[in-house]
């Protein structure tokens, strides 16, 4: 066991340091941070200080390799916009991230699996048709335009709901319900497939010749044999959810991480990229050892070393 | 005894419950407190001399600059009262008495000087320095007097200082530069309260501003990024003036109850500039013909529904200082476009491209579409290049930016600003004219108001004749306010003056 999240660790390093090196080429190859940066009617010391500070005059990978020695040094370097260290504004923007995250991630797991089991009970019958319709329904609606109508109608029409920004409980609401959207329908599908698969087993037959009642048999029978493809599934999405919420983010005003990194990408601000990709990167690591840990606790056939 | 004692004191009573309830009543009935604006994006850092006009917009709203502009963009006394030009090189200012800073303490020369030798130093980068690099020094003559010297003559220094917020001297050197930026503090007509990154700006009315105290107690500046849910929070009553309205939403505006939409002429000139260096853009006609295929009018009305303002002929916008009212619209003729073309050797077309960014100016990606399908009626295959701002800036730093580009430039109120862009010292541009270049250096070497329009009109002609672009639209800022605001209207250099604005009761 120590040994395996020991392992899982040690490929985390090589991950970051790739994509460390993807994006900041791509950033530095794509466009001048002084152009983007500097006011069109800046002087030429102005654009030639920023030049030096920034190391452009060197090769991309020299520029690299001095911007890596910094980092192992622990540190990301100053941001252009925030005229500061890049790791502080990441993680104070982080909370906001997680906040919404973990919220939709609950919704849609909890809603997904009640509807997947549903669905799967009353295979072929209305309430299955109707779950796995709004399903896939939900699958193909982009986040971006089930934000809008969401907003149109419980903060235009019905008044229920603030349209955007933070403060009370309430300005979270239509945000996780629109991340969560993103995720349920695959959840409600495969948790669907997975009750179905194991609701025929001998020993759900077993279980049911016993005596025991429905409840017993789905709770105690089929959900924990059925429930290991939702948990990888979910230490998967992990990565999907924080690319989601950039969208989510930005139709809602959410001050997180995804709007910040989305932003810092125009500006080619570099620090801040690969700051808040080391940041969430480390998130998606953390998700699926978390997620390995749960399924050999559910399955003890699973044997993490 | 009893008796003659307990009526003042019942007396008394009553009294305290009619203040209170008249001061309630007050607060309730006749205005609402707080003023909450929707803005696109809030700049990262509260750095004043932080790059962007979002940076700009919040400093102005708790520090003033010596020269204040107003909505239409016409320049008038702000800190400093009055000024004289005593020679072509020195400039002395009046400053205004009696103005206190945020903390009480009373605005002075020194605090100009500090600031725009802070502005000035060799190893500076504030954003807004290029408004002002001409000034060689700053001398204090007495605590209300200012004189500048100036490296050459600088017409456009009064223009330039209106962009240039003046610090606290005393505040900035007891708590640093870092202190300043973590609470910024100045003369203006609101208070810095509290700053959450990417969410929201919040100031407190400023009751002693030299103008008089703002109408609203509390100001509050979020930041919505998205522009449908932006028009959201107007029509829910959330914000009460939201900037930057795309065109798309604003027939959901105009239909909204309590909703209105005020728009006014920027100052920003959308042109499509020809690449005069190579074929087929090398030839004068090429030019002219293309101007003359683009139905503009048409545009404005269907793209624009209507905002903003025919370009007439040259790059300024009417409301700019050097504008030619002499120079007309080219007129939409087709069949002249086809002439000239075949003129040129073009009678069977030719193929060619505009490049534009996405967002970066109203409807610019739709415009370029209409332009490019109107070229096909006089057999020009124009493709639409639609790239990102980065590889835009790249584009424009090596000088290649295909045969059309889309580009808006920001004259803010002086010929000078704009007609730098075709001028070869700006690095910018493929066209060049002998005289226009000399005009240019002339009008911008005198502080003789009569000799620079001159110049400048004579340079609009210039750029009629030798067409150097397709002259497109006055680009217009779009806001949407809601009914109960009164006293506002929009900005053409898209800064927000709102000490005098009024919010009635629900």
């Amino acid at each position: 066991m120590i040994r395996h999240i020991l392992s899982r660790l040690l490929t985390v390093p090589i991950t970051l340091l790739l994509v460390a090196l993807v994006a900041f080429v791509i950033l530095r190859l794509t466009g001048d941070p002084v152009e983007i940066y500097l006011d069109i009617n800046a002087t030429e010391e102005q654009r030639q200080l920023l030049t030096a500070k920034l190391h452009l005059d060197e090769p991309v990978l020299v520029q690299f390799g001095l911007f890596l020695g910094e980092v192992l040094r622990g540190d990301f370097g100053e941001s252009l916009q925030f005229g500061g260290p890049a790791m502080p504004v990441v993680l104070e923007r982080l909370g906001a991230t997680l906040q919404l995250v973990a919220a939709a991630l609950t919704l849609a797991v909890v809603l997904g699996v009640i509807g997947g089991i549903v669905a799967a009970l009353r295979k072929d019958r209305f309430a299955d048709f109707a779950i796995s319709g709004l399903a896939v329904a939900g699958q193909s609606m982009p986040s971006f335009w089930l934000g809008i109508l969401l907003i149109q109608l419980f903060a235009l029409h019905l008044k229920w709901l603030p349209t955007s920004g933070t403060g009370g409980l309430e300005h979270l609401v239509l945000p996780t319900v629109t991340l969560a959207t993103f995720l349920l329908p695959n959840f409600i599908l495969i948790t669907r497939t997975a009750v179905l698969e194991t609701i025929n087993e001998l020993y759900v037959t077993t279980a049911r010749a016993k005596g025991a009642g429905e409840a017993v048999v789905v709770l105690r029978h089929v959900l924990p044999n059925a429930i290991n493809p939702v948990l990888s599934f979910l230490g998967l999405q992990t990565g999907r959810l924080m690319g989601g919420s950039i969208i989510t983010e930005a139709i809602f005003a959410w001050p997180g991480v995804g709007s910040l990194m989305v932003k810092s990408i125009f500006q080619r601000d570099v620090p801040i990229v690969i700051a808040a990709i080391f940041v969430v990167a480390v998130a998606i690591v953390i998700a699926n050892l978390i997620v390995d840990l749960l399924q050999s606790a559910v399955d003890p056939r699973i044997r993490l070393d | 005894m009893n008796q003659s004692q307990a009526t003042p004191r019942a007396w008394s009573l009553m009294r305290h419950a009619a203040t209170a309830a008249t001061a309630v009543l007050a607060a309730f009935a006749a205005h609402a407190q707080t003023l909450t604006v929707g803005v696109q994006g809030l700049p990262d850092n509260l750095d004043t001399g932080f790059s962007s006009f979002a940076a700009l917009n919040l400093a102005v709203q708790t520090m003033d600059p010596l020269v204040l502009r107003d909505d239409a963009g016409n320049t008038l006394p702000g800190l400093a009262e009055s000024w004289k030009a005593m020679d072509a090189l020195t400039w002395r200012f009046k400053l205004r008495s009696g103005v206190k800073f945020h903390d009480g303490r009373p605005f002075t020369a020194e605090d100009v000087k500090f600031t725009l030798d802070y502005i000035l130093a060799p190893n500076s980068t504030y954003g807004t320095k290029g408004r002002i690099s001409q000034i060689a020094s700053t001398t204090v003559i007495d605590s209300l007097t200012v004189e500048l010297k100036t490296k050459a003559p600088f017409p456009t220094l009064i223009n330039g200082l209106s962009d240039i917020p003046i610090e606290p001297k005393h505040y900035v050197t007891a708590v640093g530069r870092a202190g300043m930026i973590k609470q910024p503090m100045g003369t203006g007509p609101f208070k810095f309260v509290r700053w959450v990154p990417a969410d929201r700006y919040e100031l407190a009315a400023n009751p002693d501003y030299w103008r008089g105290a703002p109408k609203v107690k509390q100001l509050i500046l979020r930041q919505i990024p998205e522009a449908s849910t932006r028009a959201a929070s107007l029509i829910a009553g959330e914000t009460q003036i939201i900037e930057e309205v795309p065109i798309d939403l604003l027939p959901q505006l105009e239909k909204s109850k309590g909703v209105k939409i005020e728009s006014v002429e920027s100052t920003v000139g959308l042109i499509l500039t020809f690449d005069t260096r190579k074929p087929p853009f090398n030839d004068v006609r090429v030019r002219r013909a293309l101007n003359l295929a683009v139905n503009k009018k048409l545009i404005l009305d269907q793209m624009l529904r209507g905002n903003g303002t025919l370009l007439q002929g040259q790059i300024l916008t009417s409301n700019t200082f050097g504008y030619n009212p002499n120079v007309k619209a080219f007129s939409y003729d087709p069949k002249q476009a086809k002439a000239l073309l075949a003129e040129a050797g073009h009678a069977s077309g030719f193929a060619t491209s505009i490049t534009t960014r996405s967002g970066k100016y109203l409807s610019d990606v739709e415009i370029s579409n209409a332009i490019s399908g109107m070229l096909q009626d006089v057999g020009v295959k124009a493709g639409v290049n639609v790239v990102e701002q980065g590889v835009y800036s790249k584009m424009a730093k090596a000088m290649d930016m295909g045969p059309m580009h889309l580009v808006g430039w920001y004259s803010l109120g002086d010929a000078d600003f704009a007609a730098v862009w075709f001028t070869q010292a700006s690095g910018r541009s493929f066209w060049k004219n002998e005289e226009f270049e000399k005009l240019f250096e002339a009008a911008r070497s005198t502080v003789d108001e009569a000799a620079r329009l001159k110049a400048y009109h004579r340079m609009m002609e210039i750029m009629y004749a030798e067409v150097p672009a397709i002259f497109l639209y006055g680009l217009p800022s779009i806001y949407g306010v809601s009914t109960r605001l009164k006293n506002f209207s929009p900005p053409s250099d898209k800064l927000l003056r709102l000490h005098r604005a009024e919010l009635a009761a629900k």
